[in-house]
C-alpha cells in the first residue's frame, strides 16, 4: 500500500487552513475590545454623575443649612461649583476635570477631592491585592488538595468550604474582630497602620475576613474543574505516553481548569471591591469604602461622585482583564472573536 | 515457537462496586509476534477496546483483572509504576477513536507532539521541535511547521487524528495499539488515514493490535483477525481466511450482514436479536440465543479449541462448515 500522490487534503491551489493575516485579525479585535471599554467608562460616568443630581439636596444646602447668608456669598458658592450652569456643560466641566485628576473640591472638608481619596484609595487596593493574593492561595490550594486526594482529605475540605462558604463576609469580619484582635490581641483592632509591614499587619484581619467565603468559593470551583479534568480523554492520553504523573497534573489537569478557576477568581476578584466597603467599615481601616459611607452621611458631593466612579472603573478594568486574561488560556476563545471579524 | 511480542492469556476483567460487579472480559488470549498485525473485531461493547487498555492498565476505576498479559516477556500486570511510565512511553504507543476529546485543546499541536519526547526522554526542545516537524510530514500533513503553532481545533478530525499517530510513533514503539483510529472519520479521509498507519508502521517494523467494528477494514489490513462477542473471543484466523470462511455462526452472520455493492436488496440481512454484555451472558454460548443453529449441547460452556488454522469457540463448528461445503456443491450443480 502506498501513500504519496493524495497526501495533501486540500485541493490544489486552494489552502484551506490560512487566513489572512493573524496578527492584523487578533490586534483588530483587541481595539474593539478596548473601544467597547471606553464607550462603558464614559456611560458609567454619566450614570453617577446624573444619578447625584437627583439625590435629595444640593451643595448650598449642605454648606449652609437654615442658616440665612447674604446673596452675594450664596452666588460666589453657586459660581464655585458651577451650580447655574446647565446640567450637561456641568457634566463635561467635571469630566473634564476627573480626566486631568481634578475630582473638584470636597465640600465638607474643603479641600481638593483627590488629595482625599489619594491615602484612602492606596489602603483599599493594598487590601483587595492582599485579600486576592490570599484568596487564590488557599482557594486553589484547597480546591487542588481535595481532587487529588479523594477520601478524608477531600471530604474535609468539602466540610470545611461548605461551613465557609454560608458565612457572610460581616459575620466573618466581627468574629475574627472579637477574637483575634480583642480576645488575643494578636492584631490591631482598627486602623490602617503606618510603613509597609505595619500596613499589613493591620490589614491581615480584614484580609481573611475578606478571604474566607471567596476562598472557599475558589476551591469549591477548583476541586470541580480539576476533578472534570482528570476524568478527561486528553489526560487519558497524556498518561497512556507515560507522563510522570506530576506533568500530567500540571500541563493537563490544572492548565486546563485554569479557565473556570480564572472565571470565578475574576468573580471574587470583582465582588472585592463592594466587599472592601465593608470590611473597611467594621475594621476603620481609612479606606475608600469608609470614606464613602462618610461622605454620603455628609451629602458631600464631588466626594461620593469620585470615589463612585473609582469603584465603577475598579470593577471595569478588572472585569476587562479576566476577558483579556481568557484569551490568554482558552485559545478556542481567540479563535471565536477571530470568526466575528 | 519463538517468543511473542504480546502475549494476552486468560485475561478476564470485571468493573463495579463490591456488591455489583460486572464482567466486562472473559478468558481472552492473543498472541501477536513482532512486526506483524492483529485485527479485534467485534460490535460496540464486545470488550474490544477494553482489551486493548487493559494491556497498557489503562482501567477505568474500579476495575480487576485476572490472566497474563506479557509483552517481551515481561508481564504487564506485575510492573511498577515507573517500569510501566516506561513500557507506555517507549514500547507500547496508543491512537484512540476522538481525536478531538483524546488531544488536549488548550496546548499546541507542537507541544502535544514534543512534551513525551521532552519530558520523558530528556531531548532538547529544538530537537524534540524538529523531530516533531519530521513526523507531521510523515503522516502526510501539509505546512507542518505553521501546524506545530496551530491549537487543536483549528484542525479538522482527519488531520487531528493523523497528529495523534505521528505522536504515537514519535517514541518508534514496538506495538501500536490502534483503537478505532479511523471511526470518527468521513469513509475518504478513513482509507487515507489507514494507508498511512500501515505504511509507517511497516517501516519502523512496529507490530498493531487494530481495534475495529469493521470486519473488512481489518481484513485488509492485519495478518490475523480474531473476532469477540460479549466480552470473549469466539473466533481467531489468518484474515484472509476468516473472511472467506468464517467458523463460528457469529462471524458468518456479521460477514452475511455486509452492504455489498453486487448484490441489491431490498432490505440489508442483519444479525437477529441484540448483541448481549458479557455480564448479561449466562454459562453457555453466549451467542446461543441469537444463533440460528443453536441446539441444546449450546447451553453448556463453550471453549476456544483448534480447528485447522483458525480457532473457533463453537461445537457445531465442524458441522456447520460441512453443511456449508454440501450447500455451496449443491449451488454450483
Amino acid at each position: 500500500m502506498t501513500v504519496n500522490v493524495e497526501r495533501n487534503l486540500s485541493p490544489p491551489g486552494v489552502d484551506l487552513g490560512r487566513f489572512p493575516s493573524r496578527g492584523r485579525a487578533r490586534a483588530l479585535a483587541l481595539a474593539r475590545h478596548l473601544g467597547g471599554l471606553v464607550a462603558l467608562l464614559l456611560a458609567s460616568s454619566v450614570v453617577v454623575f446624573l444619578s447625584l443630581q437627583l439625590a435629595p439636596g444640593s451643595p448650598e444646602s449642605v454648606l449652609f443649612g437654615q442658616q440665612q447668608v447674604p446673596d452675594a456669598v450664596r452666588e460666589a458658592v453657586r459660581a464655585r461649583y458651577h451650580l447655574d450652569d446647565p446640567v450637561p456643560l456641568q457634566y463635561l466641566n467635571w469630566l473634564a476635570g476627573v480626566l486631568q485628576g481634578d475630582f473638584g473640591v470636597s465640600i465638607a472638608y474643603q479641600q481638593p477631592v483627590s488629595t482625599r481619596i489619594g491615602d484612602a484609595a492606596a489602603t483599599t487596593v493594598l487590601l483587595a491585592g492582599y485579600a486576592l493574593v490570599l484568596i487564590l492561595l488557599v482557594g486553589v490550594g484547597l480546591g487542588a488538595l481535595a481532587a487529588l486526594r479523594p477520601g478524608r482529605v477531600d471530604g474535609l475540605v468539602t466540610l470545611l468550604t461548605g461551613v465557609a462558604v454560608a458565612t457572610p463576609t460581616f459575620v466573618a469580619a466581627t468574629l475574627l474582630l472579637s477574637y483575634f484582635a480583642v480576645e488575643l490581641g494578636w492584631f490591631p483592632v482598627y486602623g490602617p497602620g503606618t510603613g509597609l509591614l505595619d500596613r499589613l499587619w493591620h490589614l491581615t484581619l480584614p484580609a481573611v475576613a475578606l478571604t474566607i467565603w471567596a476562598a472557599s468559593f475558589v476551591a469549591r470551583v477548583t476541586r470541580a474543574a480539576m476533578r472534570e479534568q482528570l476524568a478527561g480523554e486528553h489526560v487519558e492520553t497524556a498518561r497512556a505516553r507515560g507522563l510522570a504523573e506530576r506533568h500530567v497534573i500540571r500541563r493537563h489537569v490544572f492548565r486546563n481548569a485554569l479557565v473556570p478557576i480564572t472565571t470565578v477568581a475574576g468573580l471574587q476578584a470583582a465582588g472585592l471591591i463592594v466587599g472592601t466597603v465593608v470590611v473597611d467599615q467594621i475594621f476603620q481601616l481609612g479606606g475608600l469604602g469608609q470614606l464613602l459611607v462618610t461622605a454620603v452621611n455628609q451629602s458631600d458631593f464631588p466626594m461620593v461622585q469620585a470615589i463612585c466612579l473609582l469603584l465603577v472603573c475598579a470593577f471595569v478594568l478588572v472585569n476587562t482583564g479576566v476577558d483579556l486574561l481568557y484569551r490568554v488560556l482558552d485559545p478556542r476563545l481567540r479563535a471565536a472573536a477571530g470568526a466575528r471579524r | 515457537m519463538s517468543e511473542p511480542l504480546l502475549e494476552v492469556r486468560d485475561l478476564s476483567m470485571t468493573i463495579g462496586g463490591r456488591r455489583r460487579r460486572r464482567t466486562i472480559l472473559r478468558d481472552v488470549s492473543l498472541r501477536l509476534d513482532a512486526g506483524r498485525t492483529l485485527g479485534l473485531v467485534g460490535e460496540s461493547g464486545s470488550g474490544k477496546s477494553m482489551t486493548a487498555r487493559s494491556i497498557l492498565r489503562l482501567l477505568p476505576a474500579g476495575a480487576r483483572t485476572e490472566g497474563t498479559v506479557r509483552f517481551d516477556g515481561a508481564s504487564l500486570p506485575d510492573l511498577s509504576p515507573a517500569q510501566l511510565r516506561r513500557v507506555r512511553a517507549h514500547e507500547i504507543a496508543m491512537v484512540f477513536q476522538d481525536p478531538r476529546a483524546h488531544v488536549n485543546p488548550v496546548r499546541t499541536i507542537g507541544d502535544f507532539l514534543t512534551e513525551a519526547l521532552v519530558l520523558n526522554d530528556g531531548v532538547a526542545a529544538a530537537e524534540a521541535r524538529d523531530r516533531a516537524r519530521a513526523g507531521l510530514a510523515d503522516v502526510g500533513l501539509s505546512e507542518p511547521d505553521r501546524r506545530l503553532d496551530q491549537h487543536p481545533h483549528e484542525l479538522s478530525g482527519g488531520m487531528l487524528q493523523r497528529v495523534m499517530i505521528a505522536a504515537a510513533l514519535l517514541a518508534r514503539p514496538r506495538l501500536l495499539l490502534a483503537d478505532e483510529p479511523t471511526t470518527a472519520l468521513d469513509v475518504t479521509t478513513q482509507s487515507e488515514v489507514m494507508a498511512i498507519v500501515d505504511e509507517l508502521r511497516r517501516e519502523l517494523g512496529t507490530a498493531m493490535l487494530f481495534i475495529t467494528h469493521d470486519l473488512e477494514l481489518a481484513a485488509a489490513v492485519c495478518d490475523e483477525l480474531a473476532v469477540m462477542y460479549a466480552g470473549e473471543i469466539v473466533e481467531r484466523a489468518p484474515a484472509a481466511q476468516l473472511v472467506s470462511s468464517p467458523r463460528h455462526p457469529y462471524t458468518a452472520a456479521l460477514l452475511a450482514a455486509r452492504p455489498s455493492v453486487e448484490r441489491r436488496r431490498a432490505r440489508m440481512a442483519t444479525v437477529g436479536g441484540r448483541p448481549i454484555a458479557a455480564y448479561e451472558a449466562g454459562s453457555g454460548c453466549s451467542f446461543a440465543p441469537r444463533c440460528p443453529h443453536a441446539e441444546e449441547r449450546c447451553r453448556t460452556a463453550q471453549a476456544l479449541r483448534p480447528l485447522g488454522t483458525a480457532e473457533v469457540r463453537c461445537c457445531r463448528a465442524e458441522e456447520l462448515e460441512t453443511a456449508a461445503a454440501e450447500r455451496g456443491e449443491e449451488a454450483v450443480r
